[in-house]
């Protein structure tokens, strides 16, 4: 639901940033909140959606910073709440598994392959052109997802073809019809929970395939609330204990 | 239209930059001795200044980077690049003496560094300077020295001009038009 429409005063030189609060639906489901969150945003004249986690908590002048830095998908950096304490932004290797950025040095500011949603300020025009090269299909269990149209070769069903979701020459086959999200009523599927990933990779593989890939700050830094702030001085401890054990 | 580099330089020999700047056709080099040359343009749509900083004294330094800037064009680029000051407190933190991160740190006979340069303080110059950080990164170089290659880290930011000359009593806030 929306909570209000204010004025959000940012810690820097009075500049008012206009901004729109949305209040997550649901205590869980990481992916439909952003989605409906994203949703709303889309119906609003906004030109950024700002993602800022309710464990998270960003240094003053964030938004102000993020914005200055004209990208149209950036991050703040945060790091996983307990052991590895590892940063929450990815590269992937060579056979395409993500690793967290170890060692990276304070004050980078560079593309990678994966960041969470915490601390993420997202420009109007990613969402649209993703939305513009992505064609949604469902599943025969009525899931949906969106699936860039260059990765669509055929689209009419294989008359007398196995219809139930199989594996051949290592492929994962599943009979699937597109679906006019209007329609369907739900938010579009930016955001999904699936194969055990979360929600943000998706994403940001989504945003990759039209070319956009997402920038981190690491002057950004913020405390991933949980029983206690986990933060910058834990990853530093994690990364010696790592060095020692070599 | 011709688009054209500077490149101020430090150490005996000149970097080579022609194999990696697509899209710019003229490169000019300058020995941060020489700089600024009378041959030198008012505007370039890249400034580089590699290695040089360090022999800039840190109260001057601000003044130096200013000037630099204005000489990128609208929607042009400044890189600083300089070794990482990072790596050289770490080697230092290790207390093994080396004579690379003693030159690196103070220079050589011949060049005296004046000041040296984490990737923060380097994004607060390029900043205070009204470009907007497009990229900071800390990256691996071979260092060149009596004879033999070293690996060593440097720290390169990399400002973008996207409006005429601010300066440091006027954040760059808001600005939501850049190169994406």
């Amino acid at each position: 639901m929306i909570r209000s429409s204010s004025m959000l005063r940012d810690n820097n030189k009075n500049k008012a940033v206009e901004a729109l609060l949305f209040e997550k639906k649901r205590p869980s489901d990481a992916d439909i909140n952003r989605n409906i969150i994203t949703s709303k945003f889309m119906e609003s004249s906004a030109d950024y959606l700002f993602f800022i986690d309710d464990d998270t908590l960003p240094p003053k002048g964030v938004m102000t910073h993020l914005i200055s830095l004209g990208k149209q998908f950036v991050s703040g950096l945060y790091f996983l709440p307990s052991e590895p304490y590892n940063p929450i932004a990815y590269l992937r290797n060579k056979e395409g598994f993500y690793q967290p950025i170890w060692n990276y040095a304070k004050g980078t500011l560079q593309q990678v392959d994966s960041v969470g949603m915490g601390c993420a300020m997202i420009h109007r025009s990613v969402f649209e052109k993703i939305k513009e090269e992505h064609v949604i299909y469902k599943r025969p269990d009525g899931s949906i997802f969106p699936i860039h149209k260059s990765q669509i070769t055929d689209t009419k069903p294989k008359i007398g073809s196995n219809h139930k979701a199989h594996i051949s020459h290592g492929i994962f086959h599943v009979p699937v019809e597109p679906v006019n999200i209007e329609e369907d009523g739900r938010p579009y599927p930016f955001f999904a929970l699936e194969y055990s990933r979360t929600e943000d990779h998706f994403f940001c593989e989504m945003a990759e395939q039209v070319g956009i890939k997402p920038w981190l700050d690491t002057t950004i830094v913020c405390q991933h609330l949980k029983i206690h702030g986990k933060g910058y001085d834990d990853y530093k401890e994690e990364l010696k204990k790592m060095k020692e054990k070599k | 239209m011709k688009t054209n580099a500077l490149v101020i330089y430090a150490g005996a020999k000149a970097p080579n930059y022609q194999p990696n700047l697509q899209g710019i056709d003229d490169i000019e080099y300058i020995h941060y001795s020489d700089y600024p040359a009378p041959s030198t343009q008012d505007s370039y749509n890249l400034v580089i200044a590699h290695h040089c900083l360090p022999l800039v004294e840190a109260n001057d330094v601000l003044k130096f980077v200013i000037e630099l800037a204005g000489r990128v064009k609208l929607a042009g680029e400044l890189w600083l690049i300089t070794p990482s000051l990072e790596m050289i407190m770490n080697e230092i933190e290790k207390n093994q003496p080396n004579r690379i991160f003693h030159t690196l740190l103070f220079g050589s006979k011949n060049e005296h560094h004046r000041s040296a340069y984490t990737l923060y303080w380097l994004r607060g110059l390029v900043e205070s300077a009204g470009m907007v950080i497009y990229a900071a990164t800390q990256e691996v170089y071979t260092l060149h020295m009596n004879g033999k290659e070293y690996m060593m880290l440097q720290n390169h930011v990399i400002g973008h001009k996207i409006q005429e000359m601010k300066y440091a009593d006027e954040p760059a806030v808001a600005i939501i038009t850049a190169r994406h």
